[in-house]
């Protein structure tokens, strides 16, 4: 992987809110800034999301060029990593339902495991994919949309759980209940794929 | 605490969201139920595994674009952010300056009368017209008061010296037994 642009020294000890007020006031390295602080996790949050690529770095930047888009509606009390996430979280929903790839699960469901898509890879190819493709993506790739969508939130986006609740819609003890059976599903995948330690005894 | 919230407790714990109070009872739910804590610690673990995978990046291609499209260009905002320093400067010259010329215009007080702080009303003739030797005399009536105030104060003084000297004295006198 390619370095990335460093963010400039002085912008370094700045809060993303300052740092994007100094872009809406036409600070480009400011903006460069927020780029190389965030987009690690938020590229991470997207791929682990839709588990493609092609279709993360698409998401990816038009995440950000929404918040080029929508700088002036952005309120400064709100956080600034919890504003990207939320748009990037929409539009990967959006593009998940789109693609029929996406499904709420309640606390009453115990199947928290998804099959792929009929009009998906081959089994072949999705054999290949998963052999190329770590564990914890593959693991990842076979959980339940919206257990996925809780746990990398609160794992890529750093917003609390309460804070996760607004951006879904959905009440505290849900999140928590599909950030439990997340973790549930992320095990037994670990455990099958005969992960030792702590998890096997 | 029974098994469900202690689930909850220790999700918000792994992230240490979890209350101080809520910790504790779910270090003791934690001690007598053995399969919660097998639940809790390998949790702990797919988290730490989860954690030790490195984290995909964008392609560079992808972060350049994305640079383009981000080139800022200034809107009203930001002009009008670099100029509010100077704009409200001026609004409040311009305030002062409306302000003091209203109150020359409207208000047909002399600055004796001002100082003096009598009102117009009382000590001005029907007529409007300004007089200076009533003014004097108003003053004079002002200064005269104030006197008398310095006097009684004085008077005041002298009465709370006297009960201070008493008060040592009988200090003085008690410390002797």
């Amino acid at each position: 992987m390619p370095d990335q642009p460093l963010s400039p020294a002085s912008n370094v000890e700045q809060t993303d809110d300052a740092l994007f007020e100094r872009y809406r006031n036409g600070d480009a390295a400011a903006f460069e800034t927020l780029l190389a602080r965030h987009q690690s996790a938020l590229f991470g949050f997207l791929i682990r999301m839709t588990g493609d690529r092609a279709l993360a770095e698409d998401l990816f930047q038009e995440t950000w060029m929404r918040v080029v888009r929508e700088a002036r509606r952005y309120r400064a009390e709100q956080k600034f990593s919890r504003w990207l996430f939320t748009i990037a979280n929409r539009l990967a929903i959006d593009e998940l339902r789109r693609r029929k790839r996406w499904r709420t699960v309640s606390v009453d469901d115990e199947e928290t495991t998804v099959e792929l898509p009929a009009n998906g890879p081959s089994a072949a190819v999705e054999t290949e994919r998963r052999r190329t493709l770590s564990r914890i993506e593959a693991a990842l790739a076979t959980m339940q949309p919206s257990l996925r969508q809780v746990f990398l939130l609160r794992e890529h986006s750093g917003v609390s759980f309460k804070e996760i609740a607004a951006m879904t819609d959905a009440p505290l003890g849900t999140v928590l209940w599909r950030m439990s059976a997340a973790l549930k599903h992320l095990r037994k995948e670990l455990e099958a794929d005969g992960i030792d330690g702590v998890m096997a005894k | 605490m029974n098994c469900e919230q202690a689930n909850e407790v220790l999700m918000l714990d792994l992230y240490g969201e979890a209350a101080a109070a809520d910790v504790v009872e779910l270090k003791t739910h934690l001690a007598g139920c053995a399969a919660c804590r097998r639940a809790a610690e390998a949790s702990r673990e797919a988290l730490a595994e989860f954690r030790r995978e490195a984290t995909p990046r964008p392609s560079r291609e992808t972060v350049e674009a994305v640079l383009a499209s981000a080139q800022p260009r200034p809107f009203l905002g930001g002009i009008f952010a670099q100029l509010r320093p100077a704009l409200w400067q001026a609004a409040a010259v311009v305030a002062i300056a409306l302000t003091v010329s209203v109150a020359v215009k409207f208000w047909p007080q002399s600055p004796v009368q001002l100082a003096a702080g009598t009102s117009s009303a009382v000590t001005q003739p029907a007529t409007t017209e300004t007089s200076w030797d009533t003014d004097s005399a108003a003053l004079s009536e002002h200064i005269r008061l104030a006197q008398a105030d310095v006097a009684i104060g004085s008077s005041l003084d002298n009465r709370i010296s006297g009960l201070r000297d008493a008060l040592s004295d009988l200090h003085a006198g008690s410390s002797s037994f």
